[in-house]
């Protein structure tokens, strides 16, 4: 008798491990799985599985598996001589990812997930770039992240006003990291120290980035780099950017909100 | 009578005393003898740049005269007279054995010598900015602490060093600044102008505002313009890369956008010289390609003059490394430079 409750048991065990395991495999009719949309983004809804997953965004209820309206957008404008700015909905970067890591200059007060904030296609930006850099085997070193804009998931209260940054306010710019030759994930500033410096491969970095957003402009260092080079009138000079290069990427949804 | 011989003595032993005292301490303890001959330079090898070379054009001898025993010369700057530099010395900060993101942040000191390399002062209060006064005797200074991004650091103060008595007046306490979400504001761009003898501050507050100092009254006021770098008559300023006129703000970029066509793209806008409103920038000239697109030649130097609307110069020799007053502008042919002064272009 006990030995029949014992295959008994053993019978239902091994149909719900079947079970589990076809769930796996075959989701439930509530999701969205198609093969034509990449594994980073299995719903295909243009936000980023990590993302979508990445605890500072809770806030925006943002489903993996089910299609999500972008809901991130960037009001007024990114200089504080402009006017300033701010984000509605803004978005977290997750803290590393595919090819790139994000940083934070504030050595005296790191607090996570203050300073990475932006709309939709400044992370989609981001992330694009770092998949190119690692599928075209330029990584190590990943892709340095600084300082996108200033925010708080819990007040809800996204951009504005970022020293020491003199822009910065909403969510469409980024600081990155020139890349280094040693293959390191660390700090570099090209005018201290050139010998250190991959301009090649950041020439690649900016290519990529290109390819993954509309830049409205670039400041980089050209009295300690050859950068303005590479053919695209918005990759301009600016003093103070000689340890990151400055991307911002045009307002998605226009500047007149 | 031996008394008084005695006290004769005495009094003028005292006396000497006394006027060597009083000499010693009114005597300037650098000499003038720059004179437009000489240049300075940061040593350009890239694992020795802890030292500061002079040449004298005339003979074209080259000279190491300072050494730094710092981390890193970061930045060279010559006084309006050639009578003193500015070095801007990296102290270096701590970074942990396998990476170079730093622990300690770095720190800098200006560093003034004098033209042969003798040191006759140093800030060593981690200044990021300065600019000389007209006079080359003051220098104003924003310091700051590192910061990788934005202007690159954050603004702790604002002040002026007076390279006689080597006094120091800290100015931010004058200015109208707000504790902003625990950050002090303060200025990150300071350029000391010539036309009035005042100083330009921009400064992080809620309207990004530009501050003038009057030396004068040492008092300061929110100014309505949009950059703080004027041409050394006043007439003009440029900011955010942009020129504009200083009666109006005007933006003026169009003029030269006009000269030099729609797709024409300008680096480094500065004012060269010491009087007038003569800009120096580096161009690069559009081509339009047989698919319709735009590439961009070489870069080449354009000295210009905003009221004339005349191009003095262009000049596609490369700006030397060798450094000297803002009078000069030096530019460097087969190891040999080049010199162009105010002077020399208007008697052409």
């Amino acid at each position: 008798m006990r030995k029949k409750w014992i295959e008994n048991i053993k019978f239902i065990a091994l149909i719900l491990l079947l079970l589990s395991t076809f769930g796996d495999v075959c989701p439930k009719k509530t999701q969205v799985v198609d093969d034509e949309y990449p594994s980073w983004d299995t719903d295909g809804d243009n936000i980023s599985n990590a993302v979508e997953t990445n605890s500072a965004n809770s806030y925006l209820g943002l489903d993996p598996n089910t299609p999500n309206a972008n809901p991130s957008i960037a009001h007024g404008y990114p200089c504080q001589s402009q006017g300033g700015g701010y984000i509605e909905k803004a978005f977290n970067l997750p803290n590393q990812g595919t090819g790139y890591y994000h940083y934070n200059p504030d050595k005296g007060e790191p607090l996570i997930d203050t300073d990475d904030w932006g709309v939709l296609a400044l992370i989609n930006m981001i992330e694009g770039a770092g998949r190119l850099w690692v599928w075209n085997e330029y990584s190590p070193p990943r892709i340095g992240v600084g300082d996108l804009s200033k925010g708080d998931q819990y007040t809800q209260q996204f951009g504005g006003y970022f020293p020491p940054h003199s822009c910065h306010q909403n969510g469409l710019e980024v600081d990155i990291r020139y890349v280094r030759n040693d293959d390191l994930d660390s700090a570099l500033n090209i005018a201290w120290y050139p010998e250190y410096f991959d301009e090649f491969a950041t020439e690649i970095l900016i290519r990529y980035l290109i390819r993954n957003a509309h830049i409205e402009l670039i400041y980089v260092d050209t009295l300690h780099s050859s950068l303005n080079h590479i053919g695209y009138s918005f990759i301009l000079h600016l003093s103070g950017h000689s340890d990151h290069f400055h991307v911002r990427i045009i307002d998605p949804d226009g500047t007149t909100n | 009578m031996k008394r008084l011989y005695l006290y004769l003595a005495s009094l003028s032993l005292v006396l000497t005393v006394l006027i060597v005292l009083v000499s010693s301490a009114k005597m300037v303890s650098y000499v003038y003898f720059g004179g437009p001959d000489y240049f300075w330079r940061i040593s350009k090898e890239i694992l020795d740049k802890k030292r500061l070379h002079r040449l004298d054009v005339n003979t074209n001898e080259k000279k190491l005269i300072y050494e730094t025993k710092e981390d890193l010369l970061i930045d060279i700057s010559v006084a309006p007279t050639d009578t003193l530099i500015a070095l801007l010395v990296k102290k270096e900060g701590v970074t942990p054995p396998d990476t170079f993101d730093y622990i300690v942040l770095p720190k800098n000191s200006l560093v003034f010598i004098s033209p042969d390399g003798n040191e006759i002062g140093r800030l060593d209060e981690d200044v990021r900015k300065f600019s000389w006064s007209p006079d080359g005797q003051k220098i104003a200074y924003i310091t700051g602490t590192y910061y990788e991004g934005g202007v690159g650091f954050k603004t702790t103060g604002v002040g002026i060093f007076d390279l006689k008595d080597r006094s120091k007046k800290q100015i931010k306490k004058d200015f109208p600044h707000r504790t902003i979400e625990g950050f002090k504001g303060g200025g990150y761009e300071i350029k000391w102008a010539k036309h009035d003898n005042n100083i330009y501050i921009r400064d992080f507050d809620y309207l990004d505002g530009i501050y003038r100092y009057n030396t004068k009254t040492g008092k300061s006021e929110k100014v309505d313009c949009n950059g703080i770098d004027f041409s050394p008559d006043g007439k003009y300023y440029i900011g955010d890369g942009t020129l504009y006129l200083t009666s109006t703000n005007e933006n003026i970029m169009s003029l030269l956008r006009q000269k030099f066509g729609q797709q024409w793209t300008q680096f480094s806008l500065e004012w060269v010289f010491d009087k007038g409103h003569c800009l120096h920038f580096i161009a690069q000239k559009p081509i339009q390609k047989a698919d319709g697109k735009w590439d961009y030649e070489g870069q080449y130097n354009v000295i210009y003059d905003v009221e004339k609307d005349e191009i003095l110069k262009e000049v596609t020799l490369p700006i030397s490394w060798w450094k000297g007053s803002p009078n000069k502008l030096v530019f460097e042919k087969d190891g040999k430079i080049i010199v162009e002064t105010y002077e020399d272009l208007f008697k052409k």
